[in-house]
């Protein structure tokens, strides 16, 4: 189903979430919440509303036909829906809703969130809704006692740094009558990374080590043979080449080297095309980068990250891509 | 989000509480509307099960305009009532058929909780309380399957425990809660069928419409006076040549009923409860008046509902004789007035009959005797006559007829002759239930005959069926031998049919008595019969405790309820299969002085029993072998694992005793 995206004055929309935080008194500004008395929200749904409004007309119709049965039929459904409220109500409380984690994801990906649900009753048809200018859901049809992790795909698909916005979690348990409801405000950020756009050339990769003229690092190691050395007594005798001794009759020792790949520099500026592409191909090349290992730096206009490497420096290196708002 | 997870089921159970209501409503809706309704339903079925895509919007929308139009050419603008019901059932079908949403569905669910109540504004016997009862629970079904996963049989649980819960607070709520007059004045809906009308014109009937559908039931407060009961419901003063009418100016002039100055010996108590009519005439036995909100008397002693009612209602009723004060002559003349003067032959055997009689009374009886001499024969199914002069055809020509006709040609006779004559109509008898005292009278019943003002005497009764067919007379047509079977064979099928056989006889009384008593205390329970109840519980000093104990007892038991469900459940956290059984043989062992200690597993456990007590030793190691195949195994709990696990625990316990 298309999703409407509701454009309302902005006044309007800051009125509204002052007052919901000045109601809400900041009790939802948690990573975990139980639901109990103080944050369960009660009220008929929808569908309740309608409800109400026929068991209202079949009441006016019962008294003027003066008719007993119509009147029962109104009043079955007047006490229905408060059974409902207050199966809807010891259906929710009890409910903890934890955040587990956050997955950024690369545009046009979505990230997702992921979130442990417990109840010490069996819990039925609760769902999370992120409510964002576009909402996301998730259900899920009975909580128990064990815990159970579901996930949230969050509304974004463009680059960017998103501030987690309000979770509504809800329950139309039973007959969708009544919603029970709470909220979760989480105290986290989430990335939407730059998509990936392939470099080919490595012309942009500048060199950064200024003393080597090959850019190349050379470092004693194991792996590759560079050259044969005079053997000094301290060497040991397991690398003699016994070829050249055989030849030669002089004592000369393998050495071997470990290549180092040059330390790299990204720079904005070096490359092509309108600021989303250039961060789309930076983002390309932290990934490869970091992928074989290359120690890099990177380069944006308001801002330098130090050569480094690993998991946490791409990461780093990422959110820094994500959240750039400089442009060409 | 809105995935709806039973669509095929939720289509079905809306498509089979539509079917319903459509049977409900075929005798009050024109055949066309309904066989566009049933198409529907049957086209959404079809769609349902075939899984075929439900039309589009374009087709559903001008389809729809068309049923609209059509409905209104059918069902016509004049019943307000059945045309709204009209319309909500159409569009709820129609809605049907396009839903595709939740929201669709919510919407006619909805919607269907009206149009469940609206099958009471025509109907309110026993069965049809059953039915829609039902058809409410599967339409609560509907809304939980819209919310969960689960099928149909739960949801339908479900529902049903719910309403079971709610059902006695509702009843509470009827009993205590004051009950409010009605806002405005809705139209009634008008009922089709009907035994009488404002007109008698017996002759262009060929035959006679018998249906076994209750019109009234009597109950006398003391003895039942003796029969024949004639219940009038409306007196024609108007021959316009073919049929009697009820003229403007006795409709007018009568308004307002008169102080009872008959004595008071001949009174007669009794209580009617009416089916609901579309008419506002009443019924009453001689001259009537009741003292019943709602109900009025008028002058000629008949009864009339106030306001128009869809429902059934209920009356006390006390009879005296006829009015026996001298007629005026304006009204000599009003009830002897005969315009057309057609039937020549009538008039003439009317002034022979004058000539040969010297008194009023003399007139009648030989007018009476005249009917038997000339072996007039009653019928339901005389042959029809037309023309001017009918009333010759039949006197003289057919003289065959039911009590239309010897009404109207008796009226006629009388009036020729001078007499201040009128014809009534109503009920004649009804079928006695002796154990409640209980009058039944049905459509089938509906009479005419004449009433006719003798000197000296008063109004007096003349009914020439009475001869013709004295057996008419007492009890009920269903009652009577001769005409049985002509009867019989003109009635809709029904129980009445199957009287003959006196199980069924009886099982149709007995089910007769139970309407009657949900008619009287169900239907019946107005805001009279509240305040009596109300007073006799608490005292007429004490009223203002209601609303109070109306709160009170509403918020205890919602309360109560609430503390129910959050109770901390003890055992609810369900133990794994075989944990129950291992149970009861350690606390069964404990009673053997064992020591149970925590540290072992149960295998280790159930190894140490079995060491311990060796009589017992070899159903305690089977029913280790039991326990670790379903606990670590993984093997299934089925229900022989579960009959062996008791066999063993039953053996276990019985050999210690056997043992002793």
């Amino acid at each position: 189903m298309p999703k409407k995206t509701l454009k309302r004055p902005t006044l309007f929309k800051s009125f509204k979430r002052a007052i919901f935080n000045k109601l809400l008194k900041n009790k939802h500004l948690k990573n975990s919440i139980t639901l109990e008395h103080k944050t369960i929200y009660v009220l008929p749904s929808s569908l309740g509303w309608y409800f109400v409004i026929v068991a209202i007309l079949n009441f006016i119709m019962g008294i003027n036909y003066q008719n007993n049965l119509i009147l029962i039929m109104a009043y079955l459904m007047f006490v229905v829906i408060i059974i409902s409220v207050l199966m809807g109500y010891s259906n929710a409380k009890g409910l903890t809703v934890t955040f587990k984690s956050v997955f950024p994801s690369f545009s046009p990906q979505k990230p997702s969130s992921q979130f442990i649900l417990q109840s010490p009753t069996i819990c039925q048809s609760v769902s999370l809704t992120y409510q964002g200018e576009l909402q996301t859901q998730v259900h899920s049809d009975e909580v128990n006692n064990k815990p159970q992790t579901i996930t949230l795909n969050l509304p974004y698909s463009h680059r960017g740094q998103y501030a987690f916005e309000r979770i509504k979690i809800a329950s139309n348990y039973p007959f969708g009558l009544v919603t029970v409801w709470s909220y979760i405000q989480l105290q986290s950020e989430t990335f939407v990374y730059p998509s990936l756009e392939k470099v080919l050339s490595d012309e942009h990769v500048s060199a950064l080590d200024e003393q080597s003229d090959s850019g190349i690092a050379k470092e004693a190691g194991s792996e590759e043979f560079e050259s044969l050395i005079p053997h000094l007594p301290e060497m040991g005798l397991q690398r003699i080449s016994w070829k050249h001794y055989a030849k030669t009759q002089q004592l000369l020792v393998k050495e071997f080297v470990d290549f180092k790949t040059a330390n790299a520099l990204f720079d904005f500026k070096l490359m092509h095309g309108d600021t989303e592409q250039r961060l789309s191909q930076l983002c390309f090349l932290v990934c490869e980068a970091t992928e074989q290992n290359t120690p890099f730096m990177l380069k944006l206009p308001n801002k330098t990250l130090n050569t480094n490497t690993g998991q946490h420096h791409k990461q780093q290196c990422l959110e820094l891509l994500s959240a750039f708002n400089g442009a060409v | 989000m809105n995935i709806i997870k039973n669509e095929k089921v939720i289509n079905f159970s809306l498509c089979f509480i539509y079917a319903c209501l459509i049977i409900f409503f075929i005798a009050h809706l024109p055949i066309v509307f309904i066989s566009v309704l049933t198409i529907l339903c049957v086209w959404n079925f079809y769609i349902t099960t075939t899984n075929k895509s439900k039309p589009n919007a374009w087709l559903a929308n001008i389809l729809a305009g068309a049923a609209l139009g059509l409905m209104i050419y059918s069902v016509g603008m004049s019943d307000t009532v059945i045309l709204f019901v009209a319309m909500l059932l159409l569009s709820s079908i129609f809605k049907l058929l396009q839903a595709k949403t939740k929201k669709h569905y919510h919407i006619i669910t909805t919607l269907t909780f009206f149009s469940l109540s609206a099958v009471y504004l025509f109907n309110q016997s026993i069965v049809t309380t059953l039915v829609v009862s039902g058809l409410y629970i599967l339409n609560f079904a509907v809304l939980g399957l819209l919310e969960s996963k689960h099928n149909l049989k739960v949801t339908s649980k479900q529902s049903g425990k719910l309403l079971l819960l709610a059902l006695p607070l509702a009843i509470f709520l009827l009993l205590f809660l004051p009950k409010m007059p009605a806002f405005w004045q809705l139209p009634g809906p008008k009922l089709a069928k009907t035994g009488l009308s404002e007109q008698v014109d017996p002759f262009d009937i060929a035959k006679l419409s018998n249906s076994d559908e209750l019109v009234f039931r009597a109950t006398f407060n003391k003895q039942s006076p003796s029969s024949p009961y004639y219940w009038r419901a409306i007196v024609h003063d108007e021959f316009n040549g073919n049929a009697w009418l009820t003229s403007d100016f006795l409709k007018y002039n009568n308004l307002h009923a008169q102080e009872l100055n008959a004595d008071y010996e001949t009174k007669v108590e009794y209580s009617v409860i009416a089916e609901p009519a579309t008419q506002k005439w009443l019924y009453g036995l001689s001259f009537s008046t009741s003292n019943t909100d709602g109900v009025q008397g008028n002058a000629l002693g008949l009864l009339r509902k106030k306001k128009y009612q869809a429902k059934n209602l209920q009356y006390n009723v006390s009879s005296v004789a006829l009015n026996q004060t001298p007629l005026s002559p304006r009204k000599t003349k009003q009830y002897t007035l005969l315009t057309s003067k057609n039937n020549s032959k009538t008039l003439t055997l009317s002034e022979n009959l004058k000539q040969q009689t010297k008194s009023d009374r003399e007139f009648y009886n030989a007018l009476l005797q005249y009917f038997v001499d000339k072996k007039f024969t009653y019928t339901l199914t005389p042959s029809p006559m037309s023309g001017d002069d009918t009333i010759d055809q039949f006197i003289f020509d057919n003289q065959r007829g039911f009590c239309g006709h010897y009404a109207s040609a008796a009226a006629y006779i009388f009036r020729s002759a001078g007499i201040p004559a009128r014809v009534v109509s109503g009920y004649l008898g009804g079928e006695l239930n002796q154990s409640n005292n209980t009058l039944t009278v049905r459509q089938y019943d509906a009479h005419a005959w004449v009433e006719v003002y003798l000197e000296s005497e008063g109004w007096q009764i003349f009914d020439a069926t009475a001869v013709v067919a004295p057996e008419r007379l007492n009890g009920s047509l269903s009652q009577n031998e001769e005409l049985n079977d002509e009867f019989k064979s003109n009635l809709d099928f029904g129980l009445v049919s199957l009287s003959n056989f006196a199980a069924i006889n009886w099982l149709r009384l007995e089910l007769e008595n139970l309407d009657y008593q949900w008619a009287s205390w169900v239907l019946g329970f107005d805001d009279e019969k509240q305040s009596d109840f109300l007073k006799s519980i608490f005292g007429s000093k004490n009223i203002w405790l209601v609303p109070l104990i109306v709160l009170l007892t509403a918020g205890f038991c919602f309360i109560g309820y609430f503390v129910y469900l959050n109770w901390p459940k003890q055992g609810s956290a369900k133990l794994a299969p075989m944990v129950k059984e291992y149970y009861q043989i350690v606390s069964w062992a404990e009673k053997q002085k064992l020591n149970i200690s925590e540290n072992l597993t149960p295998s280790q456990q159930l190894q140490y029993f079995a060491v311990h007590l060796p009589q017992v030793a070899q159903s305690i190691n089977e029913f280790s072998k039991l326990f670790n195949q379903v606990r670590y195994e993984k093997k299934p709990f089925t229900k022989e694992r579960k009959t062996h696990a008791k066999d063993l625990i039953k053996l276990i316990k019985t050999s210690k005793q056997r043992k002793l």
